[in-house]
């Protein structure tokens, strides 16, 4: 056996375009339907892990997938907002936790969750280094956003305007980080969080500037008097809140209509989680309640159904290959008659020149078959970052 | 050596019949077989060397009856004891000059492979001018070369007895010549006897021997 298989190499090393082009034919017909499968399953697993430890989302009336991914990786910043005094009346309930997130803003292409410092509790998120964010414009770094961005605790990062051409919209804002998380493989990891408050602050709700009350220069005042004081445009409001300026910053409007993106809810127990979801269905106003194992699953049910529907493809695809593969074998066998009737008359067994034949057939496919086990394995490394790609 | 006696074979579907009373070829003899194109010259060969099994009569070959032999019989008796070498060499393109020479031994279990077959392959290479071509491969060599490697490769196992199926007629007089010394002179010093089946009249004075195929010969 060992020399036949050695002939059936020499062959196919000799024909190596031949072999390389039927390799690599079979190798991605058995890829396709154990990539899919393990795509999925992998895509399925993470999907509902984030959703199963996210219990309620509340956000604005529209599409739930829409608001279920957004809460759950911070990916979508076209999400309506809702106003916070929504997050004061559940919490008023007392139905369940209640944290708030604001998802307007980025550093480069990390989305900035405006949040309360209770959201790593309740992701059981540890920190890596430093601590949770305490004051206005402190943030901390999700671990890949650390790592990408080369950031320590102490240094500053900036947030990102919405748009090149969005002069009139938010100033940038320097935040000090003051924490850094521990990978987590989530959404968190890529992520800048800070008070929501801060992100207000981006927004511009909330700004800090010199006391113009006790200013003098008149290029600065429009108008002053003894009760009040009216600022210029020539008044610069401060990008940075540090201890010396933290004292003036102050909010413009009232608090209740600032905008959050969605809320995460963790009902007390069960029982709360179906009341609060009673309650909002009977509600009018532009709010919805959606839970994320609900919405993800529906999500999975498509994406399982698309991949049945490429699963056919891919049998028919794979039996449309075997039936050429087969036709190039056969082919072959009928092209090497000669090489076959000379083996005979130098006194090989029919055996022998069956097995060599047989090798051939097997090599090909075992090396066809340890390339699509590569590329799955590729795909299981792979894997997380094409589901965040193309799915989410 | 080689013996013949009332040998008749027939085609299937087909009207030539082979026939050949008696013939005997000793052991060591150089025998050119010629006869007119049709006359059975290449069935001669394939009867002598087992590939094809006749009707009626008996071959024996080194005092072993071949004709009572079934085909794996024949197959395995034609690899220890026989050299073949054909018109067109008949070369694996996809192997090297060594590893063709060495074919035989990797096509049947009866050969076994070892250094010291794999030293002969390469003095029988030196032997016929192509100790530094061993590593080509058959695209790379002309016919001349081409037709000296399948000799190696029909030698490699030490045949009794060698048979060759008109292994001039693709080559140049001075290749023609050149095969036909390598021939006669490896047979001459280790005793292998020696057919060669020719239309080529001008090499048969090489052969001490030589018989016509042509049933109406004297």
């Amino acid at each position: 056996m060992k020399h036949q298989l050695f002939l059936a190499w020499k062959y196919l090393q000799y024909h190596w375009v031949k072999t390389t082009i039927l390799i690599l034919s079979i190798a991605f017909i058995l890829f396709i339907p154990l990539g899919l499968n393990t795509l999925s399953d992998k895509g399925s697993k993470d999907l509902m892990a984030r959703a199963k430890s996210t219990p309620l989302l509340i956000g604005a009336k529209g599409s739930e997938t829409e608001l279920a991914l957004s809460g759950l990786y911070f990916k979508s910043n076209s999400l309506e907002a809702i106003p916070f005094k929504t997050v004061t009346e559940i919490s008023n309930t007392n139905l369940g936790e209640v944290i708030p997130l604001n998802l307007e803003y980025y550093v480069k292409e990390f989305p900035i969750v405006g949040t309360a410092s209770s959201y790593f509790k309740f992701r059981d998120a540890n920190f890596k280094s430093g601590r949770a964010m305490a004051i206005l414009g402190e943030c901390v770094l999700g671990s890949k956003a650390a790592e990408v961005l080369g950031i320590k605790v102490g240094e500053s990062v900036i947030s990102s305007p919405k748009s090149a051409f969005d002069v009139s919209g938010s100033y940038p804002l320097k935040m000090t980080v003051v924490g850094i998380l521990n990978a987590t493989n989530t959404a968190d990891d890529e992520a800048v969080f800070t008070d929501v408050k801060t992100t207000w602050v981006i927004s511009g709700f909330a700004h800090g500037h010199d006391n113009v009350t006790e200013t003098t220069a008149d290029s600065l005042l429009l108008s002053k008097t003894k009760e009040n004081a009216i600022a210029s445009p020539a008044v610069l409001t401060y990008n940075e809140i540090t201890p010396e300026n933290i004292s003036s910053f102050h909010f413009h409007g009232n608090p209740d209509a600032f905008p959050v993106q969605a809320i995460v809810v963790n009902p007390n127990s069960k029982k709360d989680g179906l009341i609060l979801r009673g309650r909002f269905e009977n509600r009018t106003d532009n709010l919805q309640i959606v839970v994320p194992t609900t919405v993800m699953q529906e999500l999975l049910d498509t994406v399982v159904s698309v991949k049945n529907l490429l699963l056919l493809a891919a049998i028919s695809i794979g039996l449309a290959t075997l039936v050429i593969v087969t036709l190039v074998f056969s082919l072959s066998i009928k092209l090497r008659s000669g090489e076959i009737h000379t083996m005979k008359r130098i006194g090989s067994s029919k055996s022998a020149i069956t097995n060599i034949l047989g090798l051939e057939v097997v090599l090909t496919l075992a090396l066809s078959l340890v390339l699509a086990v590569v590329l799955v394995l590729l795909l299981n490394v792979f894997g997380p970052y094409l589901i965040k790609i193309f799915i989410l | 050596m080689i013996s013949c006696n009332n040998i008749t074979f027939k085609y299937p579907q087909s009207d030539f019949v082979f026939q050949l009373k008696n013939m005997d070829i000793k052991k060591g003899q150089q025998t050119a077989i010629i006869g007119p194109s049709g006359c059975g010259k290449t069935t001669f060969i394939n009867l002598i060397s087992g590939i094809l099994k006749p009707d009626s009569g008996v071959i024996s070959v080194d005092d072993i009856t071949l004709s009572d032999f079934n085909k794996t019989e024949r197959q395995d008796f034609r690899i220890v004891s026989m050299g073949l070498i054909f018109q067109e060499f008949e070369l694996l393109d996809y192997l090297s000059v060594f590893e063709n020479i060495l074919l035989p031994y990797r096509i049947n279990s009866l050969l076994s492979l070892d250094k010291k077959v794999k030293e002969r392959a390469k003095i029988l290479a030196e032997r016929v001018g192509l100790g530094d071509k061993i590593t080509r491969y058959p695209k790379q060599l002309s016919q001349g070369e081409r037709q000296r490697v399948a000799i190696c490769r029909a030698l490699i196992a030490e045949p009794k007895v060698l048979l060759c199926d008109e292994p001039t007629a693709n080559l140049d007089p001075v290749n023609r010549d050149n095969i036909i010394d390598i021939l006669t002179s490896y047979c001459q010093d280790k005793q292998t006897t020696l057919v060669v089946v020719t239309h080529d009249h001008e090499i048969l004075p090489r052969f001490k021997s030589v018989i016509n195929l042509n049933p109406h010969s004297s």
